[in-house]
C-alpha cells in the first residue's frame, strides 16, 4: 500500500540559494568517506566472492521541532542525527545480492536492520572510518550470504518474465555544494505558535488541534566505486497547523493547512496565519452541523489539490519503474508504452528539477537521486500517450538507465518514486465555466446532485495482484452541487475507485492549478513529493462511507476558563 | 578485587529527606490536577452507568540528555524535556473492578491503544491548558473502564473462577511533597567524560567494536488521587556504560561491559578511575581473544564481587513480586498468561511462601529506605511508592525461607496487602540487601571451592568477576526462551577464570551457564564477608505488561542489590553455541 499524508514530518531533500555549487570536492567528510571506501574496496577483493559495487550515503540531519496545542507549547527539540545508507552488491550488474527472491522466499533482512552501527556526529576521521568499516564488513557478509539464496531462487523458479539485469551502468557524478547553517530562534517561534493555536480553546467542539514549525537542514554525501563524489546541502522550513472537531454523532472531522518553503521568510506571516486560522474554525463549525453524505456514483469536480493527490495515486505510483518488473505487481502499463493511457488533453511530467510551480515551493525537489544519477525531467505522457517510467538503477525491459528517481527514506533500500509530478492540460476552461460542464453532467445523467472535492488529506493505493487495484482520496471538505448551482457542505465520505476506469471519466479541467506538497509512504520509506495539477471534471466518480470513531463525545464540558486563582 | 568493594558491617545509612511544606503551594499543574481529579469524581457519570469510586492522577515531568560516542567522538546527543500525565481511573468497587482483565480489546490499536493511559502533555505550567488535557484522558480512561468492567463481569459470570481476591486494597492517605528543584544538566562535562572515555579504544585497533554511553534522567513526580494522597517527588539517575566487542580468530564473539550508576557525576568514581577501568576491560578482551573456551564444566562455581549481587538481579530477584493473573474472556488465556509466567521465571516464588529458596545462612530484605550502604549508592531508594504509599523495609527471605513478596496495592492470593512496591507498572524491588550470619573470608572461600574441586576430582574451579548484559540482555534471554517453547536459553558470562589448585588464575572466553533458575540458590554453600552493590533498571514482567490499561506510570524502576560473594555447589557452564559471523576480511582502519 502507498500513502500519501502531509501530517507526518520527515526529512526533506533539497537546495536552497545558500548552496553554491563546486567543482572540486573539499569536504573532509566526504574525503573521509571516498578513502575509506576505496580502502574497503580493494580489501574486500580479496574475498573468494569480491563485490562489484560499493556506496556509501552519509545523511546528516538537523531539525528543530516545535509543536503547540490549545496555546501551549507541547514540545520542543533540536536533535542533529547522522546515518549511513551503504549499498554492496556482489555477482555482476546482470545477476547480484539485491535479486528479488521470488515464491514466497522471507526476504526481510531484520538482523541489519535492528544492529545498525551508530555514525560519529563529529567529523573526526578515524572514528568514521571505523564506523564506515565495520558496517561494510557486516554488508558483505549479509550480501554474500543473500547471493547463494538468489542463485538458487533463480534455478528453482520459472524463468522471469522480465530478463532485464540487476543494475545498470552509469557515468561517474561529480557535484558539491557547501553545507548550510541556520540560526533559528527558538523562544520567538514558541511564543508565534502559541498564539496560532490559541483560538481553537475558545471552541468545545474542537477537541484536538496542533501548529508544528519544523526546521530542517539536511547534508546528504554520497560516495560510490565508479567514482562519483556529491554533496547536497540545504534548509527547508514548514509550518503545520492541524485540528480536529467531533461531531454529535462521533464523527472525527480533521482539517489541515501546511505551509513549506526554502527560506524562512517564505513561510507566511502571522496576520496571514491567524486568518487562516480562523477560517479552519469556521470551517470545523460548519462541518460539525453538515449532513453526512450517501455512499453515490455521479460527475464530480475534483479541486486542483484533490486532482493532484488523485493523480498521484491512481496514475503516478504506477508508473514507478521496478513495478513493472515485479511480478506480484500488477503492472498496469507495463505494455501501454506508446499507446494511449489517458485524454489526448493530458499531459504528465515527473521533474525534480524544478523548484516552484504556481508561486509554491516544490518539496520534491532535489539535483541528484539517492543512487548519485543527476535528477531529470521525465515525460511520461505525452498528449496522452505513455512514454517512460520512472526509474532508479533498477533496470526494466526496454529501459535500460536511471533517470534520477532511485529514492529513499534514511534505511530503506532505494527504488523508483516520484518526485514533482505535474499534470498539465490543454483543454481549459475557467472554474466557473468548469461548475456550468459538471451541472450538464449533473442533468444528463439525472442525478439529484454532484460533487465538489475541495480540500483532501491525503490517500493511498494498491498496486499488488493479489488485492484489487483500487484507490481511496480523503476528502476533508466536499460539497453537493445541486442543478441549480447551490452548493451544501457535506462529510463522512471517501473518494474512491480502480485506476484504468478512473483515467477514462475525465472530461475537462479548469485553469486553477494548485500544489499538493506531501510525504509519499511505500517500499522505500517517506520520501518527500508534490503533486500539481488544475481542478478535473470527471463525468462518474464513487464515494463511500468513511470509517468512523464510535466514541463518544466528552461526558463533561470542557473545564471553565479559569486561569490563575 | 572490585574497587566498589565496601566493608561489612551492618552500619545502615538512612535517608534524608527535603521538609514536607517547600513545594510551592501556587504550583498551576497541580491545581489543574487537584480542580480536574475533583470535578471528574464529583460529575463524571455515563447515562446511569457506575461513576469511578478511585482515581489517580499523575504527571512526569521528564528531563533527559543521552550521549553516546565512540573512538573519541559524539554519535548521539539527544535532549529529551517532555511531560505525561497518567490517569487510573477504577468503576466498580475494591472486591471487584474494571482492573486486572485482559481482552483481545486491550492490543487494540497497537501499543498506542494499551499505552491509552498515558498521554503527552503541555511542558508549558498552563493551567487550562493541563486541566484540559486531564479531562479528554479521565473521560477516555472512564469510558474504557465502563466497557472492560462489564465484560469482566459477564467474563467472571461465564465461567468458574476459583480466585476471590479483591481487585484493589485501601490505603492511608500520605502526604509527601519535594520541592521542584531545577537541576542544571551538566551537558559540557557529560560530552567531555564521554569523548574522553571511548577516545580509549582509539589505540586498540583489535577492539573492533566500542560505544560509551551516558545517560541522565531525572522524572519529577506530581501524583494526586481520590483517597486524598498527593506526592511529588524527583528522581534523578545518571547511568554511564561502557561497551567493547571484539572476535576470536575463530568467530566466537568476546565482549564486556562496564556500568555506573548515580545520581549525579559526583556519585560516579573519579574520571582517571574511571579510564584505568575503561583501558583494563580493553585489554582484559584482547586477551581473552587467544584464552582457551570451556566446552563443559559441571561443578562449584563462585561469583565474586559484583558477580553475586548481579546473578541474584538476573536470575533471582524476578520471583520477588507478586504477580496478579488477569481475568480473560477466554480461559484459555489465563493458562496461557500462567504458563508464560512461569516460563519468564516471573511467578516462580508465588507459592512458595513458607518455603526454602535460599540456604539457611543467608536472609533477603528489600529496603527503599537506605539511601546508601557503607558510602556507596543505592539506587532504589524512596520514601513513598507510585501508589502513594508509604515505602519500608521488607524482610523477603529469612535464615533461607520465603516470607513475603513484594506487592502494590494490586492484591494476590500470596500477598493480600501493598508492601509500598509499586514501582513504576508493577511491583518491583528498590534495594535488595543479602545478609549473612556465616561469613567466609576470600581465602577461605577460594579454599572452599578449591576443596570441592578436588573432591570431584576435577583439574580446576571456575569463579565469575562479571556476569554481563544487564536487566535488558536477561529480557530477550527470556523472549528467546519463550521463543524456544520452554526451552533454556543460556546466561553468557563475560569475564570468567579457571582457578586452579596452586591458587593461579586462567581467563576462559565464551562461557554460558546452562539451565540456571532461580532454585539453584538454594544451592549456595558459603558466602563472603565482603559485600559488593551492584544495581540495574528493573524490565517490567509480563504481567505488568498486561496491566497497561490501568497504569499511569512511565518511569523506569532501577533497582540496586548487595551482596556477598556467593559460592554455588554445582552449576554447568558450557561453551557459547554459534554460529557466529566470519571475523573482518579487511583489518580495521585503525591498524597500522
Amino acid at each position: 500500500m502507498k500513502w500519501l499524508s502531509r501530517s507526518i514530518s520527515l526529512a526533506l531533500l533539497c537546495s536552497g540559494s545558500l548552496a553554491i555549487a563546486q567543482q572540486t570536492p573539499s569536504d573532509p567528510v566526504l574525503q573521509t568517506m571516498h578513502a575509506e571506501l576505496t580502502r574497503s574496496f580493494q580489501n574486500l577483493q580479496k574475498a573468494p566472492l569480491p563485490p562489484y559495487f560499493l556506496s556509501y550515503q552519509l545523511t546528516d540531519n538537523r531539525a528543530i521541532d516545535i509543536t503547540s496545542s490549545f496555546g501551549a507549547i507541547m514540545g520542543s527539540s533540536d536533535q542533529s542525527s547522522r546515518l549511513l545508507d551503504l549499498d554492496l552488491r556482489v555477482g555482476d550488474y546482470t545477476l547480484d545480492n539485491t535479486h528479488p527472491l521470488r515464491g514466497g522466499e522471507i526476504d526481510t533482512d531484520f538482523a541489519s536492520m535492528l544492529d545498525r552501527q551508530p555514525m560519529p556526529l563529529d567529523d573526526d576521521p578515524n572514528a568514521l572510518k571505523v564506523a564506515l568499516w565495520r558496517e561494510t564488513e557486516s554488508k558483505y557478509r549479509h550480501a554474500v550470504q543473500r547471493f547463494q539464496k538468489v542463485k538458487a531462487n533463480v534455478q528453482v523458479q520459472v524463468a522471469a518474465e522480465d530478463q532485464s539485469g540487476d543494475f545498470s551502468h552509469e557515468a561517474p557524478e561529480t557535484y558539491f555544494e557547501t553545507p548550510t547553517t541556520y540560526s533559528i530562534d527558538s523562544a520567538a517561534w514558541e511564543q508565534k505558535l502559541r498564539r496560532i493555536t490559541a483560538p481553537f480553546a475558545q471552541h468545545p467542539e474542537i477537541l484536538e488541534n496542533s501548529a508544528e514549525f519544523i526546521a530542517e537542514i539536511e547534508t546528504r554525501r554520497y560516495v560510490n566505486s565508479d567514482g562519483s563524489q556529491i554533496q547536497i546541502s540545504s534548509p527547508f522550513y514548514r509550518i503545520i497547523i492541524s485540528a480536529t472537531a467531533k461531531a454529535d454523532d462521533g464523527m472525527e472531522l480533521p482539517l489541515y493547512q501546511t505551509y513549506m518553503s526554502f527560506h524562512p521568510d517564505g513561510l507566511p506571516n502571522d496576520a496571514t496565519l491567524q486568518h487562516d486560522v480562523n477560517s479552519m474554525v469556521e470551517t470545523l463549525l460548519a462541518l460539525v452541523k453538515a449532513p453526512v453524505a450517501d455512499p453515490y456514483t455521479g460527475p464530480a469536480i475534483l479541486s486542483g489539490r484533490a486532482s493532484a493527490v488523485f493523480f498521484h495515486e491512481i496514475f503516478g505510483h504506477r508508473v514507478e519503474g521496478q513495478r513493472q518488473k515485479n511480478e506480484n505487481e500488477a503492472q498496469t502499463f507495463r505494455r501501454k508504452v506508446n499507446q494511449s493511457v489517458l485524454p489526448d488533453f493530458l499531459s504528465v511530467y515527473s521533474d525534480p528539477g524544478l523548484r516552484q510551480r504556481a508561486g509554491v515551493d516544490l518539496v520534491g525537489y532535489y539535483p541528484y537521486d539517492d543512487e548519485g544519477v543527476k535528477a531529470t525531467r521525465v515525460t511520461v505522457v505525452d498528449k496522452g500517450v505513455l512514454k517512460n517510467f520512472l526509474m532508479s538503477r533498477t533496470p526494466i525491459e526496454g529501459f535500460d538507465q536511471s533517470n534520477g528517481h532511485g529514492r529513499r527514506q534514511q534505511g530503506y533500500p532505494v527504488v523508483a518514486r516520484q518526485s514533482n509530478l505535474v499534470v498539465e492540460s490543454s483543454k481549459q476552461v475557467s472554474r466557473a465555466e468548469l461548475k456550468k460542464l459538471l451541472i450538464e453532467q449533473i442533468k444528463a445523467a439525472n442525478k439529484p446532485y454532484g460533487l465538489f472535492f475541495d480540500d483532501i488529506e491525503g490517500g493511498f493505493t494498491f498496486t499488488q495482484r493479489t488485492i484489487p487495484n483500487a484507490f481511496n482520496v480523503m476528502p476533508t471538505v466536499v460539497y453537493r452541487v445541486y442543478p441549480d448551482g447551490k452548493e451544501e457542505l457535506v462529510r463522512g465520505v471517501d473518494l474512491i475507485g480502480t485506476p484504468l476506469i478512473a483515467f477514462s471519466k475525465i472530461l475537462a479541467t479548469d485553469d486553477d492549478v494548485a500544489v499538493f506538497n506531501g510525504i509519499c509512504g511505500a517500499e522505500s520509506g517517506w520520501v518527500p513529493v508534490s503533486a500539481s495539477s488544475p481542478g478535473l471534471l470527471v463525468s462518474q466518480i464513487e464515494v463511500q462511507r468513511k470509517a468512523k470513531s464510535q466514541e463518544r463525545a466528552p461526558i463533561l464540558p470542557p473545564p471553565p476558563a479559569v486561569r490563575e486563582n | 578485587m572490585t574497587p566498589t568493594r565496601i566493608a561489612q558491617r551492618l552500619l545502615l545509612a538512612v535517608l534524608l529527606f527535603f521538609s514536607l511544606n517547600t513545594f510551592a503551594a501556587d504550583d498551576a499543574p497541580m491545581r489543574a490536577m487537584k480542580d480536574e481529579l475533583a470535578r471528574s469524581m464529583a460529575q463524571i457519570q455515563l447515562l446511569k452507568m457506575d461513576r469511578p469510586y478511585f482515581l489517580a492522577y499523575r504527571m512526569d515531568d521528564l528531563n533527559q540528555l543521552d550521549i553516546s560516542a565512540m573512538l573519541g567522538s559524539l554519535t548521539q546527543h539527544q535532549p529529551t524535556r517532555m511531560r505525561f500525565i497518567g490517569v487510573e481511573v477504577r468503576v466498580g468497587d475494591y472486591a471487584l473492578d474494571n482492573s486486572n482483565y485482559f481482552s483481545a480489546r486491550s492490543f487494540a490499536g497497537g501499543m498506542q491503544g494499551m499505552l491509552s493511559s498515558i498521554r503527552q502533555a503541555s511542558t508549558d505550567d498552563d493551567y487550562q491548558q493541563l486541566r484540559r488535557s486531564f479531562w479528554l484522558a479521565t473521560d477516555a480512561e472512564y469510558k474504557r473502564a465502563l466497557e472492560d468492567l462489564s465484560a469482566k463481569r459477564a467474563a467472571l459470570a461465564a465461567q468458574n473462577h476459583t480466585g476471590g481476591v479483591p481487585d484493589f486494597t485501601k490505603a492511608p492517605v500520605n502526604t509527601q511533597l519535594q520541592p521542584l528543584v531545577a537541576i542544571a544538566v551538566p551537558q559540557q562535562d557529560l560530552e567531555v567524560l564521554a569523548r574522553d572515555l571511548s577516545a580509549v579504544f582509539r589505540t586498540m585497533p583489535g577492539v573492533y567494536g566500542s560505544s560509551v554511553a551516558i545517560q541522565y534522567r531525572d522524572h519529577f513526580t506530581r501524583y494526586i488521587n481520590s483517597d486524598g494522597s498527593v506526592f511529588t517527588r524527583s528522581q534523578p539517575m545518571l547511568k554511564i556504560q561502557i561497551n567493547a566487542q571484539t572476535q576470536a580468530p575463530d568467530g566466537t564473539p568476546v565482549s564486556d561491559s562496564l556500568e555506573f550508576y548515580g545520581h549525579t557525576l559526583a556519585d560516579l568514581p573519579a574520571k582517571a578511575d574511571l579510564l584505568a577501568r575503561t583501558r583494563a576491560m580493553g585489554d582484559r578482551i584482547l586477551k581473552l581473544r587467544a584464552a582457551p573456551s570451556e566446552d563443559h564444566y559441571n561443578g562449584p562455581v563462585l561469583f565474586e564481587g559484583e558477580a553475586a549481587p548481579e546473578i541474584l538481579m538476573q536470575q533471582f530477584a524476578d520471583g520477588l513480586v507478586a504477580t496478579r493473573t488477569p481475568v480473560s474472556d477466554d480461559a484459555r488465556f489465563e493458562m496461557f498468561f500462567n504458563q508464560l509466567m512461569s516460563q519468564m521465571g516471573g511467578n516462580s516464588f508465588a507459592d512458595k511462601i513458607g518455603g526454602r529458596v535460599l540456604p539457611d545462612f543467608l536472609s533477603l530484605s528489600d529496603n527503599p529506605l537506605l539511601a546508601s550502604y557503607h558510602g556507596a549508592l543505592l539506587l532504589g531508594a524512596s520514601r513513598i511508592d507510585d501508589d502513594a504509599v508509604a515505602t519500608r523495609e521488607t524482610k523477603l527471605v529469612d535464615h533461607g525461607l520465603l516470607k513475603t513478596l513484594l506487592a502494590t496495592r494490586v492484591p494476590t492470593k500470596a500477598v493480600p496487602q501493598s508492601t509500598g512496591s509499586r514501582r513504576g507498572w508493577g511491583p518491583a524491588p528498590s534495594n535488595l540487601i543479602v545478609a549473612t550470619d556465616k561469613a567466609t573470608t576470600e581465602a577461605d572461600l577460594r579454599a572452599d571451592l578449591l576443596r570441592r574441586v578436588k573432591e570431584r576430582g576435577l583439574g580446576y574451579g571456575i569463579v565469575v568477576r562479571h556476569v554481563g548484559g544487564g536487566g535488558s540482555a536477561s529480557f530477550i534471554q527470556r523472549a528467546a526462551q519463550m521463543a524456544q517453547q520452554g526451552g533454556q536459553a543460556g546466561t553468557s558470562l563475560a569475564e570468567v577464570y579457571r582457578l586452579y589448585p596452586d591458587g593461579h588464575e586462567e581467563p576462559v572466553k565464551g562461557v554460558e551457564i546452562s539451565d540456571m533458575n532461580a532454585a539453584q540458590f538454594r544451592d549456595i554453600v558459603a558466602a563472603g564477608d565482603t559485600p559488593a552493590v551492584y544495581t540495574d533498571e528493573f524490565i517490567p514482567r509480563v504481567g505488568a505488561l498486561f496491566s497497561l490499561g490501568t497504569s499511569a506510570s512511565t518511569d523506569q524502576p532501577v533497582v540496586s542489590c548487595v551482596a556477598p560473594d556467593l559460592l554455588f555447589e554445582e552449576l554447568s557452564l558450557t561453551g557459547s553455541q554459534g554460529p557466529f559471523p566470519n571475523p573482518p576480511i579487511g583489518p580495521s582502519p585503525l591498524a597500522k
